[in-house]
């Protein structure tokens, strides 16, 4: 289902001129994909039910456990948009829908047609009727759109719990985000059960802001009409100002994208009058009512926290916040303003029992928060400081009125005196008195600012004019208390840069490396500093002789500088301390040099900022080095040869990505190789361990970890590209433990184990001194808690690799843990990251914090794209790649029974029986090799039972993320409807399925919708029957075949689907193969006799039943050393 | 209304009492002072010339207490406002909720005072049997009236014949040199909801989608930045100590601004706990046994 989000906004009466508190529910309701084309039956009421919402109890299953209080039922009447008079889906339940729908009950909606039609507004109401527009009906099609009313029911949630629900979001919610539990290791499938529109995603944006609004401190404690129970009094509430700049900017544009599902709503007592605000004060009103509860929330916890606890903990005596409450509520017997004061501290207590003049206190209150300005909205003075035109003379503060919303609009103060109604139009804007604004708002600043007075003494003030010591006192002392105040500022840009670390006075550090004989991240070198203006160095003589000018903003190079008296100060105290040389890392020059000012190097010495980093040649051009782009590397690292013991040709991207990790090993530093899958990553890392072994760089071996579902396939690929590497696997149940192990990794070059083995033999791997610690499909250690992570870090290693094929600087954990383990310590501790980067980025959306992380690890991560034209062009049209997959413990102990069965029976069998039991057995070692439960045909579940399914759903998970489509080819239609299943509910997306059966409209429908479809599915898995010739599928970038057909023309065919005239991109094309089995001797055999294929292999598998039995006992055989641990995969 | 240690903080309102102390009514004001801070007087207000109170004296009804005060004729005012507008700072100190220090020198003008010049400006009368005039029900009333106008001292303007919209439509016209028989306003635009109901008409015809959607991709992009103010209490400390907050009892100095910190800082460090609470998904059953439609499946 769909989660939906409405604000129902609950009207107070103003009484007494006493402002309307703000106040709602947010009523969650859902759309429910297996309801969609649902119509009620019998009669309806006047406002129908919406006739395929979920049901509350459905919704309760799912958010229940998120909520603090048990959310109450309700329902609300929504208008919505309809076509002949039913509600139009939103676009999120029909892709829902997609999965557990047919197509044709879909077709209504997902026709082109549908999109597209223009059709006359027939109100399904009276409330919309009498739109409809007869030239309109004649023209269009059938569909008639309109707007229609409908009872809609869900929970209604307290805007503090609003918050609380959706303010820890993710910016964009995975399925399964809602109504399942965490999934700790394991890839979790992702759930169905409910997803979040985008007007509940809007909600969550606002209640983001609102939690912004109370840290920072921007609310003031009010006066306001509350309604509780149908009851009004007055309450003291908490006011939100959303009138600094940034603020407006933001509300404003929140306003304008907000979706009409977020406010098209009203709860029933209200619905016959159901009136549509407009999107800016229905948000104001969210925002308002959140906060007021929210902070109602915390201090009403507090509050009863200390009531409960507080007393024991002090040994009966009463805590401070509550005994100074307590007294509050004494005192407010007496003094209004202190009951007023208790009452913001709580929602129970109704502010007029206490108080017998309400409209005094609310004056009193009134005139008290007037020295802020509005609280929202509207337009404001503004204050532009222009320094003097010549460099001499006087400085000029110009008035003007300012739009808050968009701080660019501006009109002069002139123009404001001209202006000759109460009404002032600018810019397509309304000012309204602006005269009294600016009046107003002139003297608040005076008060602010005493010297603004001799300007008023005109009848028509435009400006005001400040020597430099009065236009200093603005900027340093004025500007930020106007800001406070609501009032605006512009200062002349070169302030603003002034004030950023770079442009101040402060300390330039130069780096020396020529001590240290190899650089990395932990070695200490010295450095040397210096006190500089910006670029300019300042001797002590000049420092003093600046300090003795005393005055604040010099001109240096036509350009004005800020010179802050405690600076020169810190400077001259800093001369005289003269420190020297405390350790300073390379680590530390670097995160100083790549987090920028707002990074760590804030405060060096007696709180100087560190205004510039001279770094000498060396460390200079390992910086620029690190930090240039691919193509920049390309041409900065030196270009290796193709290593000697290298069989086969490197592409040039990948001669490139091989230098580069060799760079890296050099320098000391860990890298991740992260290119997209199908470039080959495989192939670089065994380049690069060739390379390191001839310049004696691999003394010791390397370790390479890897998922038990690839280890076969390494072990394939180090023979063939590699076969001088010496390669040893550490994996099953027979492998060795301790010193024996020890002995046996010293002798080989490459050693392999997997990640489930290295927890369980950490003390035996612990005894090596690695050469290379690699880790394949790095993003298995995203979750640094874990015994695996933790025990893979443990390992000491000289060069540490990191391959993965995903995204890794979009998914922060993963980065994280990835980075650790490259460079300990280098991105800080996992709390620390999450608090600076992870939370930020991912819930808030901070681009700064993104920015900062991007520069800290760009120079360590090695990405390149398949749609890089620089890649493209070193591509192949069409790769074909083979993918060896272990047998799980289960698939062995299957097809070992079966291969014992057959052997015995065409011992006894002959001539046409015999090949039926041939070519039977080949069939049930295909299925064994497939899944266990095709074989078994037993309906069991999936997830971890088959090697190749495994290794299909990893390998289509990247590719899904790259925003590819693939092709999945199975020669067994019921293979392919358990992988339909499974695939969707793994990758969480929609899955196709052709196979047989499947009448040609929804195949046509289906093809369509594969190359067509901008939200088309990402995976098809086709029967190599039904969808092996014929179709033209060129949206394809990835071909699989899951199992083989010993004919490669057959699977050339199949291939040819996406690889067809209109192809434009590269086609990769992975053939499975499960190592150690039948379907890798045949695999063998083909290559072999690649030229005889045709003759050998002719057009079926019947020329397997002409081996002889000693020839079938060694095809099938299973060689055990492909044999995978059992209990994973 | 409550008790009172000290009548009228700002200049104006000080001003308003030392005028009518000089009025040689000292011993009797003391009495009514006395009166006022006990808490006698229950309410008072001011209308265009008058002052109207009710104050609890020794029997049980209240007494009515009416104080006209002498209102300026439209030539002296034209000539004070005239003189107002000429500059600037009058205008925006009031409107910013403070009377102009020189607000004297405009009424000079006209020879007239803001402030009662004479006992003859006043006329007193009070529902109580006693005799003398003022009475100390009348004082007490006019001890009260320096508080309100701490709070507006527009007030002092209606005393003396303009109400506050009036005095600024009058320095508008003279800014300006037009007076408001000449403008026209625009009208407000139809009915709110009429409007907007056009609007989502619009929308359903072009793109009924959009009424799910919105614009996600800028509400995506809008930064927020959830973290503690760099000024703890910016506004509050803008803001100071309300007029109306005590000045004596267990929070009068710096209790107010004390209790404001403990919430602020409950408030801020709540919200941060949330903002930053671990929510790694999920808050419920088992994934794979909700269905599409959220039914737990409990085998």
């Amino acid at each position: 289902m769909i989660l939906h989000a409405a604000w129902l906004q609950e009207r107070v009466e103003i009484f007494d001129d006493i402002r309307p508190a703000d106040q709602g529910k947010l009523l969650i309701w859902a759309e429910s994909a297996r309801r969609l084309g649902y119509r009620a039956r019998g009669r309806q009421a006047d406002t129908p039910s919406h006739p395929f919402q979920a049901s509350a109890d459905q919704l309760l299953a799912a958010l229940a456990p998120c909520l603090r209080q048990r959310p109450t039922k309700g329902r609300a009447v929504m208008f919505l948009p309809t076509a002949d008079g039913y509600p139009v889906p939103s676009p999120a339940i029909i892709e829902r829908a997609r999965r557990v729908l047919a197509p044709t009950k879909l077709k209504r909606w997902t026709e082109p047609g549908a999109e597209v039609a223009e059709a006359a507004v027939t109100g399904d109401t009276a409330a919309v009727a009498g739109a409809s527009d007869d030239d309109a009906v004649a023209a269009g099609p059938a569909t008639s759109r309109g707007i229609g009313r409908f009872m809609v029911s869900g929970l209604l949630i307290t805007p503090a719990d609003a918050v609380r629900l959706l303010a820890v979001l993710p910016e964009r919610p995975t399925a399964g985000w809602f109504g399942t539990a965490p999934q700790a290791d394991t890839a979790s499938p992702e759930s169905l059960a409910a997803a979040a529109g985008d007007d509940l995603l809007f909600w969550a944006k606002a209640s983001k802001l609102v939690l912004e609004l109370i840290a920072r401190h921007r609310f003031v404690p009010d006066i306001a009409m509350r309604e509780e129970r149908s009851t009004p009094h007055i309450a003291s509430v908490w006011l939100p100002v959303l009138s600094s700049p940034d603020c407006a900017v933001r509300v404003a544009s929140l306003a304008r994208s907000m979706p009409w599902a977020c406010r098209a709503a009203a709860a029933p007592p209200d619905d016959a009058g159901l009136e549509l605000s407009p999107a800016r004060s229905v948000l104001g009103s969210f925002i308002g009512a959140a906060l007021n509860d929210t902070i109602k929330d915390a201090l009403d916890v507090k509050l009863e926290d200390l009531a409960t606890s507080g007393r024991e903990l002090n040994h009966g005596m009463m805590p401070p916040f509550l005994d100074s409450w307590s007294s509050l509520m004494v005192e407010g017997m007496i003094f209004p303003a202190c009951a007023w004061a208790a009452g913001l501290a709580t929602r129970r207590m109704p502010f007029s029992n206490y108080s017998t003049n309400i409209a005094r206190a609310r004056t009193a209150v009134r005139s008290w928060l007037s020295a802020i300005g509005p609280t929202s909205g509207g337009f404001r003075t503004c204050f532009r400081l222009e320094p003097p035109p010549d460099g001499a003379g006087h400085w000029t503060l110009h008035f003007m009125l300012q739009a808050v919303d968009d701080p660019s609009v501006l009109v002069p103060a002139a123009q404001v005196w001209e202006e000759s109604s109460s009404l002032l139009n600018f810019l397509d804007r309304r000012f309204e008195n602006p005269q009294e604004r600016l009046l107003t708002d002139l003297g608040r600043a005076t008060r602010l600012f005493p010297a603004l007075r001799r300007s008023l003494t005109g009848a028509r003030p435009e400006s005001c004019s400040l020597d430099t010591a009065g236009a200093y006192a603005f900027l340093r002392e004025a500007a930020p208390l106007f800001e406070e105040a609501g009032l605006g500022v512009i200062t002349p840009p070169w302030w603003d840069s002034a004030r950023s670390a770079r442009r101040r006075l402060g300390v330039r550090v130069s780096i020396q490396s020529s001590e240290v004989s190899r650089l990395s991240l932990n070695s200490i070198v010295e450095y040397d500093w210096q006190v500089a203006l910006g670029d300019e160095v300042m001797t002590h003589e000049e420092l003093r002789r600046l300090a003795e000018l005393k005055v604040p903003l010099v001109q240096m190079r036509g350009e004005w500088v800020e010179i802050n008296p405690t600076d020169i100060e810190a400077a001259i105290r800093f001369w005289k301390k003269r420190p020297r040389s405390e350790a300073l890392t390379v680590r530390e020059v670097l995160q100083m040099e790549l987090a920028g000012p707002e990074g760590d190097s804030g405060a060096f010495a007696e709180g100087l900022p560190v205004v510039g980093i001279d770094l000498d040649a060396r460390l200079g051009a390992l910086l620029s080095q690190l930090t240039s782009n691919d193509r920049d590397r390309a041409a900065a690292a030196v270009r290796l040869p193709t290593p000697q013991g290298f069989v086969g040709e490197l592409r040039d991207y990948q001669v490139r990505g091989v230098s580069w990790l060799w760079f890296m090993q050099n320098c000391g530093f860990g890298a991740c190789l992260a290119d997209d899958m199908g470039l080959g990553k495989t192939v670089q890392m065994i380049a690069l361990l060739l390379h390191a072994r001839e310049h004696g760089f691999l003394t010791a071996p390397a370790l390479l970890v890897c998922p038990t579902s690839v280890v076969g396939n390494w072990q394939r690929e180090l023979k063939r590209f590699a076969p001088d590497l010496r390669a040893y696997v550490h994996h099953g149940s027979a492998r060795l433990g301790g010193d024996a192990f020890a002995e046996q990794a010293a002798s080989a070059d490459v050693v392999i184990t997997t990640y489930s083995i290295v927890p369980r033999d950490v003390k035996a791997l612990g005894l090596v001194e690695w050469g290379v610690l690699v880790l394949d499909e790095a993003q298995n250690i995203k979750n640094p808690g874990t015994k695996q992570s933790q025990s893979i870090r443990s390992l000491r290693a000289d060069f540490r690799v990191a391959l993965t094929g995903t995204p890794v600087e979009n998914r922060l954990a993963e980065l994280w843990s990835i980075m650790d383990f490259l460079n300990r310590g280098y991105l800080g501790s996992a709390e620390d990251f999450r608090r600076r980067y992870a939370i930020p980025i991912e819930r808030y959306h901070n681009s700064k914090a993104a920015d900062r992380l991007r520069r800290l690890t760009q120079p360590f991560i090695m990405r390149r794209v398949k749609t890089d034209p620089l890649i493209i062009q070193d591509l192949p049209e069409k790769q074909e790649n083979k993918v060896f997959a272990s047998l799980t413990r289960e698939q062995v102990t299957l097809y070992e029974a079966v291969v014992k069965d057959t052997l015995r029976a065409i011992e006894e069998a002959e001539g046409i029986q015999r090949k039926g039991i041939v070519l039977a057995a080949l069939l049930k070692l295909k299925q064994v090799c497939n899944h266990p439960a095709q074989f078994l045909r037993d309906k069991s579940s999936l997830p971890g039972r088959s090697g190749k399914l495994t290794r299909l759903a990893e390998m289509l998970e990247e590719a899904v993320t790259q925003g590819d489509r693939c092709l999945v080819f199975t020669q067994f239609a019921e293979m392919g409807a358990l992988l339909q299943a499974h695939l969707a509910e793994v990758l969480g997306c929609e899955v196709a399925f052709l196979h047989g059966g499947v009448p040609r409209a929804a195949r046509e429908d289906m093809i369509q919708r594969f190359q067509n479809g901008a939200a088309g599915p990402p995976v098809f898995v086709l029967s190599l029957k039904a969808g092996g010739t014929g179709l033209n599928l060129t949206r394809a970038s990835y071909v699989f075949h899951f199992d083989r057909w010993w004919n490669p023309a057959v699977e050339n065919q199949a291939t040819d689907r996406a690889f067809r005239i209109g192809q434009t991109k590269n086609v990769q094309v992975y053939k499975f193969v499960c190592a150690g089995t039948v379907e890798e001797r045949i695999d063998q055999l083909i290559e072999e006799k690649r030229a005889l294929a045709d003759q050998i292999v002719g057009t079926g598998e019947n020329w397997l039943t002409e081996l002889s039995n000693h020839e079938l006992r060694d095809l099938f055989t299973l060689r055990n050393e492909d044999v995978a641990d059992g209990d994973e995969v | 209304m409550g008790r009172y240690s000290e009548f009228g903080k700002a200049w104006w309102s000080r001003r308003w009492l030392e005028t009518l102390e000089d009025m040689g009514w000292s011993s009797r004001l003391q009495r009514g002072r006395s009166y006022a801070r006990q808490g006698n007087v229950l309410s008072v207000s001011v209308g265009l010339g008058t002052i109207q109170g009710r104050v609890q004296g020794s029997r049980r009804t209240p007494y009515r207490v009416s104080v006209d005060v002498k209102i300026l004729g439209k030539s002296d005012w034209d000539k004070a406002v005239t003189a107002m507008a000429s500059s600037a700072s009058f205008a925006a100190e009031l409107l910013a909720g403070a009377m102009p220090r020189n607000i004297e020198e405009a009424f000079s003008q006209c020879r007239a005072s803001l402030f009662p010049s004479s006992a003859q400006d006043l006329r007193m009368a009070c529902s109580c049997p006693d005799w003398a005039v003022p009475c100390k029900h009348v004082a007490a009333v006019l001890y009260a009236l320096a508080v309100e106008f701490d709070l507006n001292p527009f007030l002092l303007f209606e005393l003396r014949g303009r109400t506050r919209e009036q005095l600024l439509e009058e320095l508008r016209e003279k800014r300006r040199g037009t007076s408001a028989a000449e403008m026209r306003e625009e009208s407000a635009v139809g009915s709110e909801s009429g409007a907007q109901m056009e609007a989502l008409k619009a929308l359903v015809l072009a793109s009924p989608q959009s009424f799910w959607t919105g614009d996600p991709r800028a509400v995506a992009a809008v930064p927020v930045d959830v973290a503690r103010s760099a000024v703890p209490l910016a506004l509050i400390e803008r803001l100071g100590v309300p007029e109306t907050w005590p000045r004596n009892g267990r929070f009068a100095d710096g209790g107010f601004m004390e209790i404001m910190r403990s919430y602020y800082d409950a408030a801020a460090e709540y919200a941060m706990a949330l903002a930053y609470a671990e929510a790694g998904g999920g808050c419920g059953a088992d994934s794979s046994d909700v269905d599409d439609d959220g039914r737990v499946d409990y085998k």
